[in-house]
């Protein structure tokens, strides 16, 4: 609820303001300094710039070869959200619908799996996947994104699905439907909801992830985003400009995608630490 | 509901019990198994040492990492959970919040490595927004990324991204409480903050253990802020356990004590998830959750 009864106070209003500039500022002060040169930067880093100049936003993409990296990130991001939605649902829709011998405990390996946290099994998956001959491959990124992602998935989707009413699956399974059609016809196409917020919630975690490749792709050639700029900032970690204009290339597209799907995305990502 | 299934319905789980296996059940196995092996780089030699495990308490690097992991815990306590209450006490009040709410969000769908370059940007001792604004106020510019401030500047850069995130949760939760809960302390002429701290702050009083949870869970597995920003930090004023590890196996890679590392962080993850479980059980109690 809303205390309406309570009017503002100007110290109320100046906390907003405070707090609005805390985040407005440093993005501000990249975007400016994306559009400066490297001696009147330095000169008054803070401040009104003697020129904007967008230049730096073209020699930025090119020198950190933006398209491969945004490339690879997208590749890596769609194949791991595809292969968690789909394991993830299967798997929960018979955790929740099916009845077989050992589902609970199944179940719980699953839960459990969401408190081990990625360094329990960091160097062994790295040994694991070196002797698999693995390293440096896509999937090196794909199979343990989506392995990291699956068990929140399993546990959201399967409360979900326990809190759907049946009446539509039973008259399917009077008419003979199998346990799959039932699935497939029914059981995912009332979810959609949930399958939003996973996707959202996966999606995110798996393009801004940073360990993973950080361990797993040492060559350059299929560096996602994040792993790629880190060795752009280290290289260039001279010619500040051309740093922010790398930062404000990667930043604008996920600002307009979360500003347009606000609502969604806070409420994904909110879901997937709830569930903890 | 009649439960349906049959001789195949098991076989819906196995994609994901697979794919599970390979990523978390099998590596989380190795890895305690490596604790307890000697190794000679990527060859592993005998097993059966506890060598590895001996090596634990006299690793004074280690003991800064603890240490340096507390010291974040202890400020993001308060500058994620405590500012996120802060911020979600301002939004109830304000008749419109929604672009305030976005806007403190925004940076938890960013990358950890952008925020954290864009941070230590700021941070610069010369060209850093802080420091001229330091500057501006006529104080002296302070060295953020080193040692004593080390820590806390990233538990700044921290809060910036989490507060955000937990007033969203707590926002979400103190909505939901019903008017009438209030209303009796308004009518006694209660102020809005003996309201915030005496009601509306103990109903949500499980959203703040969870925050309680993440914050010091999230304190020992934090990777990113520490590896980007601190790239130059020859004094290690910055090391925690989780850089340390990445640090131990992957650049000297030594499989044996790394993995013991893998250990004591597992350890200590589940160990504070049990204390705070109990801390929920005893203390919050049954009440109902808003």
């Amino acid at each position: 609820m809303r205390l309406t009864t309570v009017q503002g106070s100007w110290f109320r209003r100046f906390l907003v303001l405070f707090v609005l500039a805390v985040y407005v500022v440093p993005i501000l002060w990249m975007y400016v300094s994306a559009m400066r040169t490297d001696p009147d930067f330095l000169a008054r880093p803070v401040g009104i710039p003697a020129s904007l100049n967008p230049g730096n936003f073209v020699r930025a993409y090119q020198m950190a070869d933006m398209t491969r990296h945004f490339g690879i990130s997208i590749i890596v991001t769609a194949t791991t959200t595809a292969i968690v939605i789909l394991f993830a649902s299967l798997a929960a829709y018979s955790f929740s619908r099916l009845r077989y011998r050992g589902r609970n405990v199944l179940f719980g390996v699953f839960f459990l799996g969401l408190i081990l946290p990625v360094q329990s099994y960091l160097v062994g998956l790295f040994v694991l996947f070196r002797s698999l001959g693995l390293l440096n491959t896509i999937m090196a990124m794909i199979l343990p994104n989506a392995g990291m992602g699956l068990a929140i998935a399993i546990v959201i989707m399967k409360y979900y699905f326990d809190a759907l009413p049946t009446t539509l699956e039973e008259s399917a399974y009077m008419d003979g439907a199998s346990t799959f059609l039932v699935y497939r016809r029914i059981v995912m196409p009332i979810s959609s909801a949930i399958v939003i917020t996973v996707s959202i919630f996966t999606t995110i975690t798996a393009w801004n992830e940073f360990l993973i490749p950080f361990v797993m792709i040492q060559n350059q050639r299929i560096r996602p985003l994040t792993t790629s700029l880190f060795v752009f900032a280290t290289r260039f970690s001279a010619q500040y400009t051309l740093l922010f204009a790398a930062l404000s290339i990667v930043v604008t597209p996920m600002f307009i995608i979360y500003f347009v799907f606000q609502k969604q995305v806070q409420a994904g990502i909110t879901a997937g630490a709830l569930k903890e | 509901m009649k439960q349906h299934g049959g001789s195949t319905a098991w076989l819906y789980a196995v994609p994901a019990m697979l794919l599970f296996t390979l990523i978390i059940a099998v590596p989380t196995a190795m890895t305690f198994m490596f604790s307890i092996m000697e190794w000679r780089r990527f060859q592993p030699l005998s097993l059966g040492t506890v060598q590895h495990y001996l090596r634990l308490p006299q690793d004074l690097t280690l003991r800064r990492a603890f240490n340096n992991n507390f010291v974040y815990i202890f400020w993001t306590l308060i500058l994620e959970v405590g500012t996120g209450l802060t911020l979600a006490g301002v939004a109830i009040h304000l008749r419109r919040s929604t672009l305030f709410r976005s806007l403190v969000f925004a940076p938890v769908v960013l990358p950890s490595i952008v925020t954290g370059l864009l941070w230590q940007q700021a941070f610069a001792f010369e060209s850093g927004l802080l420091n001229r604004i330091l500057l501006f106020a006529g104080a002296e510019p302070l060295r953020w990324l080193g040692p004593p401030l080390t820590v806390f500047s990233i538990s700044l850069v921290s809060g910036w991204i989490w507060a955000g995130f937990f007033m969203t949760i707590f926002y979400a939760g103190l909505v939901r409480i019903p008017e009438s809960f209030l209303e009796s302390a308004l009518l006694d002429g209660a102020s809005p903050l003996t309201i915030f701290f005496r009601i509306q702050v103990p109903l949500i009083r499980n959203l703040i253990v969870l925050g309680l949870l993440i914050v010091t869970t999230g304190g020992f597995k934090g990777f990113d802020l520490w590896q980007v920003m601190l790239r130059r930090d020859p004094l290690e004023s910055g090391v925690v356990l989780p850089t340390y590890l990445v640090r131990t196996f992957f650049e000297n890679r030594n499989i044996g004590y790394g993995s013991a590392i893998s250990v004591l962080l597992t350890a200590v993850v589940i160990g504070i998830m049990g204390v705070v479980a109990l801390i929920r059980r005893f203390y919050v109690g049954e009440m109902e959750e808003y």
